[in-house]
């Protein structure tokens, strides 16, 4: 087990830094610098811009300078809020959102996907199967913003309003992330095209079970439709699901661009878009190790949970 | 969870107050509630004047820190901190004579503010990217670049209430520029103790001596003014609070809008005007100072030939593109000066001075010129590309352009879409033929546009190098008699319109809309949003 987590530390420190090393000099190739803008600056204005943040130094140094830094945690300032702010504070202030929209999301679209994948595949063939499968391909085909926008504009707007003569309020605010109702909106949106993915793989999982030969022993030997569902077919048919959970987690646990500008949700989703259009390269270096860590620390809990379903699975092999 | 209260104790305030109101000087119609809100799209990065460079940063400057001079609803300057002023016969000298006014906190707005604002602007360790605005100041350049001292510096608080200032040279914008907020006070001793870094950061960093304080602000949602209750013309103030969001999204904003969230919106293209006046708004506008223009490399050969050039920018139907592609209330461009820039005397723009420069729509001359530039080139056609933004809306106006083109000259234009920095990269290094770009004026001068196209000029992409107008240039810079100095503007435009290192296009109109129990807002060129002295009519 200690062989394992030593293992587990040392990757995922390489990795890491595999990671720094290709984001920080494919950075540097984009064209542009963070401090160009539509009027040039005299160059007297940026030689002092350039020392101050140390881009007058060669890239080299630079990266060798990021990389001391980022060793001890310090990720250094944003250039875009004029170094009044550390990229770690930047990240800081909007995960919270973005993770309990996340994880909000998550739930709902684990629990739901589940439910339909099931539903499918128990009554494959039959009409459940066509509705549930329906329901999927919707929702991996309709872009979220496209989602988001209507549920704004019909759920948010137009019905919220219409209600409002009888409730004396408006049901659903059209952005914002105070009170629960607020919440309700983004939270579906982004749960969709997750949900959709989950039942579609669940219920070709489940397909594939139900022509076990164990199954079949199950069944022979008298267990109820319910305990055969439940211990034999479910167990068995979640291996799939948890191995995309990782990376699934990670990408909406860590925000979303769309679903949080839309419903101004204060999360940190556009510091991706952002800080690559502004070339905050602190900002850039931050998110990107940042999710990278997510993910690495997602599919450890993935591989714990192999072995947690599966015996057969042991983690020091 | 602030503004809530805050509402609720603007309210209380509104009503004990608007006892008072009643009765004064042509006083509005009041409603009860004074509340603005409005959405300003993103986060002020830092309310720190001395180093701040974006829109929104500005507006919410512009309305909580007070300058020597403010602009008023027309973009003339008008006393603000400073009372009253005198200048020296040579226009070099300026002597400020401060009026009582205070910070948030209590104590006195001194002159000490200012020339510690201004040196702190140039310092070099402040590392603003606007220092240059303020290089017209004696001395300034030099402190900036590190070669002279902050002590060499032409700004000088002799005491508490007079400020003299000393400039390099005699330029007519000075006033103006004293309302931009990088020109603005900043109190020493608060600003050592918060820190240059934090400076700003937070409502609680910053002093105020506008008409309005920064009462909260919840970083990535919510900034929200209150009225300054010791601003000194607080009379004239009669919003109590302004409640700005932070939403990126443009159509979520204007559903907002539209569901009686806001009492503003900003209308950015022709279909939100089309839903806006379906839903019974009215649509305002107001000119941003910017003009629109293809820029030339002149290092090309195909587009360093002036027939060619001028045949491009003779050939374009102006107000047929805006009524097509544009669809707002654009003006077409016929020369490069936005007519916002004032003119020689009061009341009159420099466009309205000088006129127009160049013509459009003419093609049958365009084509013969065009032909001739061919023949002058050897050759039977040719083939551009013009390099634009890679929004939807840049790449359908540079798109429309390239056909019109086609269609009336023949030639063969392709247009490449790249992201905002790679664009800017490309002009920097003159690695373009024809670029899409606009240009927004720094001051209320005519030179604002005219100086980018002197020989070398960092902002000169076009790589247009002439003697003469580089001597007319350095003749204007130094001339102090304004009639003088205009002629020569002109005689530099008149110039630049026959050379035609740019095709300029339109002059930007933006549109936005308002509740319409709001009034007194002013939008213009210098001032994205004013809203001093606005306020909620009652119905």
């Amino acid at each position: 087990m200690y062989k394992f987590i030593a293992t587990r530390i040392l990757y995922t420190v390489l990795a890491l830094w595999l990671l720094a090393t290709v984001t920080f000099f494919m950075m540097q190739a984009m064209p542009g610098d963070p401090f160009l803008k539509p009027k040039a600056l005299p160059e007297s204005v940026a030689k002092n811009v350039r020392a101050k943040w140390g881009l007058d130094k060669p890239v080299v140094i630079q990266y060798l300078v990021y990389l001391k830094n980022a060793a001890v945690g310090d990720f250094g300032y944003s250039y875009y809020y004029k170094g009044s702010r550390t990229v770690a504070q930047v990240i800081g202030a909007g995960f919270p959102a973005s993770a309990e929209l996340g994880l909000r999301s998550l739930v709902l679209a684990i629990f739901f996907g589940l439910l339909l994948g099931i539903i499918a595949a128990l009554n494959s063939g039959k009409f459940a199967d066509a509705f549930a499968m329906f329901l999927a391909i919707l929702g991996v085909s309709v872009p979220a913003f496209v989602l988001a926008y209507l549920m704004q504009y019909f759920i948010a707007f137009k019905f919220s309003a219409a209600l409002k003569p009888l409730l004396g309020f408006r049901l659903f605010p059209i952005t914002g992330w105070k009170s629960e109702a607020s919440k309700f909106l983004p939270v579906i949106a982004l749960s969709f095209g997750s949900m959709a993915t989950i039942s579609r793989l669940m219920r070709s999982s489940m397909l594939d079970v139900i022509t076990s030969d164990y199954i079949k022993t199950a069944k022979a030997k008298g267990l109820s439709r319910n305990a055969v569902i439940l211990h034999h077919m479910l167990r068995n048919s979640l291996l799939p699901i948890v191995t995309v959970l990782g990376p699934m987690a990670a990408a909406i646990l860590t925000g979303t661009f769309v679903i949080e500008s839309i419903f101004g949700v204060p999360g940190m989703g556009r510091l991706y878009i952002t800080s690559v259009q502004n070339q905050d390269y602190t900002v850039i270096m931050g998110t990107t190790l940042f999710y990278g860590a997510f993910l690495i620390f997602m599919n450890l809990l993935v591989d714990i949970a192999y072995g947690l379903i599966d015996p057969r699975i042991r983690l020091a092999d | 969870m602030n503004i809530r209260k805050i509402l609720v104790v603007t309210l209380v305030l509104v009503l004990a107050l608007s006892v008072f109101a009643v009765g004064c000087k042509a006083a509005p119609k009041l409603a009860e509630q004074q509340v603005l809100r409005m959405n300003i799209g993103t986060e002020p990065p830092q309310l720190n004047s001395t180093i701040s460079t974006d829109v929104v940063s500005f507006d919410v400057l512009r309305h909580t820190v007070e300058g020597l001079t403010i602009l008023d609803a027309n973009d003339k300057p008008i006393p603000g901190m400073a009372e009253k002023w005198t200048t020296s016969a040579d226009g070099l000298t300026w002597t400020f004579t401060l009026r009582d006014a205070t910070w948030s906190d209590g104590t006195k707005v001194t002159a000490h503010d200012f020339e510690f604002g201004w040196k702190t602007l140039l310092n070099p360790d402040t590392a603003s990217e606007y220092a240059y605005f303020a290089y017209f100041i004696k001395g300034a350049q030099a402190y900036n670049a590190g070669t002279g001292s902050a002590a060499d510096v032409g700004v000088k608080a002799t005491d508490d209430k007079t400020l003299v200032v000393t400039l390099s040279q005699p330029i007519g914008y000075f006033l103006d520029a004293c309302a931009f907020a990088v020109m603005d006070p900043v109190p020493q001793t608060f600003y050592e103790k918060i820190g240059a870094a934090n400076y700003g950061a937070e409502a609680a960093n910053l002093l105020y001596n506008g008409p309005f304080t920064v009462s909260a602000w919840t970083h990535e949602q919510n900034i929200t003014l209150t009225k300054n209750p010791n601003y000194w013309d607080a009379k004239d103030v009669y919003l109590q609070t302004v409640s700005m969001d932070m939403i990126t999204d443009t159509q979520a904003a204007f559903t907002k809008f539209l569901a009686g969230d806001y009492d503003l919106t900003g209308l950015a293209s022709s279909d939100y005007i089309k839903q806006s006046e379906a839903a019974g708004f009215t649509t305002k506008n107001f000119s941003d100072g910017s003009t629109f223009y293809l820029e030339f490399n002149l290092k090309d050969p195909s587009m360093a030939n002036q027939k060619i050039r001028t045949a491009i920018t003779y050939a374009l139907d102006r107000q047929n593109y805006i009524d097509k592609i544009v669809k707002d209330k654009s003006q077409p461009a016929l020369a490069f000066v936005n007519p916002e820039i004032k003119g020689s005397v009061a009341g009159k723009s420099y466009r309205d001075e000088v006129g127009n420069l160049i013509k459009d729509n003419q093609t049958t001359a365009a084509q013969d010129l065009f032909k001739q530039g061919l023949a002058e080139l050897g050759v039977s056609t040719i083939s551009v590309s013009i390099i634009s933004d890679d929004s939807d809306l840049a790449i359908q106006r540079a798109s429309a352009l390239a056909e019109s083109l086609t269609k009336n000259l023949g030639i063969e234009i392709k247009v490449d879409s790249m992201p905002f920095k790679s664009r800017l990269q490309k002009m920097t290094d003159k690695d373009f033929q024809i670029v899409y770009a606009g240009w927004g004026p720094d001051y209320n001068d005519p030179m604002t546009f005219l100086d980018m196209f002197e020989t070398g000029n960092g902002n000169n992409h076009t790589s247009y190098s002439s003697a003469a107008y580089d001597a007319l240039l350095a003749s204007a810079r130094t001339e102090t008699n304004t009639a003088k100095r205009y002629a020569l503007y002109k005689q530099m435009e008149t110039t630049l319109m026959t050379d035609l290192p740019i095709c300029p296009i339109f002059y930007r109109i933006r549109s936005y809309t308002t509740i319409d129990s709001l009034k007194g807002i002013a939008r213009s060129a210098f001032q994205d949003i004013n809203f001093r002295n606005a306020y909620v009519e009652a119905s």
